[in-house]
């Protein structure tokens, strides 16, 4: 059992979720799987089928029309899987908190792991988010 | 129900004979003996003595494999061997040694050239793979064991099966997919081990199962139910319509050359050294490119347009077996390209041509962008055809 996890942890694979982001929060992770940060070093992957993800990294904000979508996504990966919230919309709506169109938080529809804050987080922050995550996920906090 | 198990128990009984051993001696010179406890094919025994002789055959069956129990130099510059042989009865099966078989065969798939061992050989080639794409994009690259935990990780997950999925199909795939492609690898290692394991056709068999494992993937995706996939599985179909013929016919070439289908006849012709060997040498590197499925043919996964295509619905358990699949495959074509084409060498020339395919490979893969169906299609049928058949040619001309 404690080898399985070892490996989960060693290989983190990604699948990116955006809900009607700006698009910044978007970029920022494509930068940080770039040649410059590597992401691969970790392990980490992104991939494109949500089977094959363990991680989901969500950026921006639910609106009315995408928020059941997210909850159905979350059920169709294969457990365990953690939700990263990244950029302030997904972590706490940042201004568009009372805006009409949005109904709830991220984490009032799906389990948020790990909380990235930032508009948009640089790369740096991403990475240390999700090392974080891992040290969290080893010490057995969730 | 009773009757049945009456007559598995007679058969079994009949089945059973009791071998008698023999002890033969043997004057010979050690170059013919050792020879002889290479190929294992060219004894023949005669009454209490047997004779060893280089050039006619005996049924293995009839005699089994003898152990040599003594050793003595005679001062006539020769040696006098005691072999201890267990003879066998032609018309009845001898149980110890069919159980023998068995077990021998069993570890021959599951752990020494088979399963375990590909599993080891692959996970370590294809982090070389990674590795030096990394180095290329100018990047660090993962650890070594990398594979290994995406592979344990896959295991440990859920699996996920569609609704809609035809479900055993969707399950079973993968699984023939893996079995075909340890057999492979098995079949290639043991003729690398001793040419001796080589039988008649294992080309062709080598062949067929190679095209099992994307005919499985075709399957399985199909199978799943997704649309997405459904977009995957047709290119994977014109993919295997594209590269399957120029593949043959370039592998035609070194059974011309050393008119057998047998990998141990085949390894003694040298066949990259002519220029029919050249060519159909470097199609069946593009071919197999295409057959592994890496980049500039990848077209069925396509990561970034169809978001893993073929194998969209895949998830932990079926997706490692995918995964490792794909790998295995990937280490042992080089293998096979140079069984059939460059084989004759002392043996660490073979790790140098091994490493020369395989960079080819990874060069190959990061060099080039991925191509769209139809030009696939074009190059393979209107470029690569057409030299392949060209090649084949020359062959039969005998340049
Ligand atoms: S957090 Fe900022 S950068 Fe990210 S999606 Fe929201 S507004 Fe855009």
């Amino acid at each position: 059992m404690k080898l399985f996890k070892k490996s989960l942890l060693k290989s983190l694979w990604v699948f990116h979720l955006p809900l009607s982001p700006c698009n910044n929060c978007d970029i920022e992770i494509v930068d940080a799987l770039t040649p410059r940060y590597d992401l691969e070093r970790f392990g980490i992957q992104l991939v494109g089928s949500i089977r094959h993800a363990d991680v989901l990294l969500v950026t921006g904000v639910p609106n009315y029309k995408n928020w059941q979508k997210v909850k159905y996504l979350y059920e169709q990966a294969p457990k365990p899987c953690f939700v990263v919230a990244v950029g302030t919309c997904a972590c706490g709506r940042g201004m568009f908190k009372d805006s009409l169109n949005s109904p709830c938080n991220v984490d009032e529809i799906v389990p948020v792991s790990m909380y990235i804050p930032g508009c948009p987080p640089k790369p740096e922050a991403i990475i240390s988010g999700v090392v974080k995550l891992v040290e969290r996920l080893k010490s057995n906090k969730l | 129900m009773r009757t049945v198990v009456v007559s598995i128990f007679i058969i079994f009984l009949s089945a059973v004979s009791f071998a008698r051993e023999v002890k033969v001696k043997v004057i010979a010179s050690e170059e013919n003996i050792a020879r002889y406890l290479a190929n294992r094919e060219v004894v023949k025994y005669t009454s209490g003595t047997i004779v060893v002789s280089c050039g006619e055959q005996i049924l293995p069956t009839e005699i089994g494999y003898g152990k040599i129990i003594e050793k003595k130099l005679l001062p006539t510059g020769e040696t006098e061997f005691v072999f201890c042989y267990t003879i066998r009865d032609k018309h009845t099966f001898h149980i110890a040694g069919i159980v023998e078989d068995l077990f021998k065969n069993l570890f021959y798939y599951i752990i020494f050239p088979g399963m375990l061992f590909s599993i080891v050989f692959s996970i370590l080639i294809s982090w070389v793979d990674r590795k030096l794409t990394a180095r290329i994009q100018y990047r660090q690259g993962p650890p070594i064991l990398q594979n290994l935990y995406d592979l344990l990780k896959l295991l440990s997950k859920e699996v996920v099966v569609p609704d809609i999925a035809q479900q055993w199909l969707f399950i079973i795939s993968p699984i023939i997919a893996f079995s075909c492609a340890v057999l492979v690898s098995s079949i290639i290692w043991l003729v690398i081990i001793s040419p001796s394991y080589s039988f008649v056709g294992d080309v062709i068999v080598v062949i067929y199962l190679m095209t099992i494992i994307p005919v499985m993937f075709i399957l399985g995706g199909s199978a799943s139910g997704n649309v997405i996939a459904g977009i995957g599985v047709s290119r994977e179909i014109k993919l295997l319509l594209s590269y399957e013929l120029p593949l043959i016919t370039s592998l035609l070439v070194p059974m011309i050359k050393s008119s057998s289908v047998k990998f141990a006849d085949i390894t003694t012709a040298s066949v990259i050294s002519s220029i029919s060997g050249i060519v159909s040498f470097i199609v069946a590197i593009i071919c197999f490119v295409a057959k592994v499925g890496i980049v500039p043919f990848d077209v069925s996964e396509a990561e970034t347009e169809l978001a893993g295509g073929i194998f969209i619905e895949y998830s932990g358990f079926l997706l490692g077996l995918i995964k490792i699949t794909k790998q295995i495959l990937f280490s042992i074509t080089p293998l096979f390209l140079i069984i059939l084409y460059w084989f004759k060498g002392p043996w660490y020339s073979f790790i140098l041509k091994y490493a020369v395919v395989l960079i080819i490979f990874i060069i190959l893969r990061n060099t080039n962008p991925r191509l769209k169906i139809v030009q696939i299609t074009k190059l393979f049928w209107y470029l690569v055809f057409p030299i392949s058949l060209i090649s084949v040619v020359l062959a039969l001309i005998g340049v």
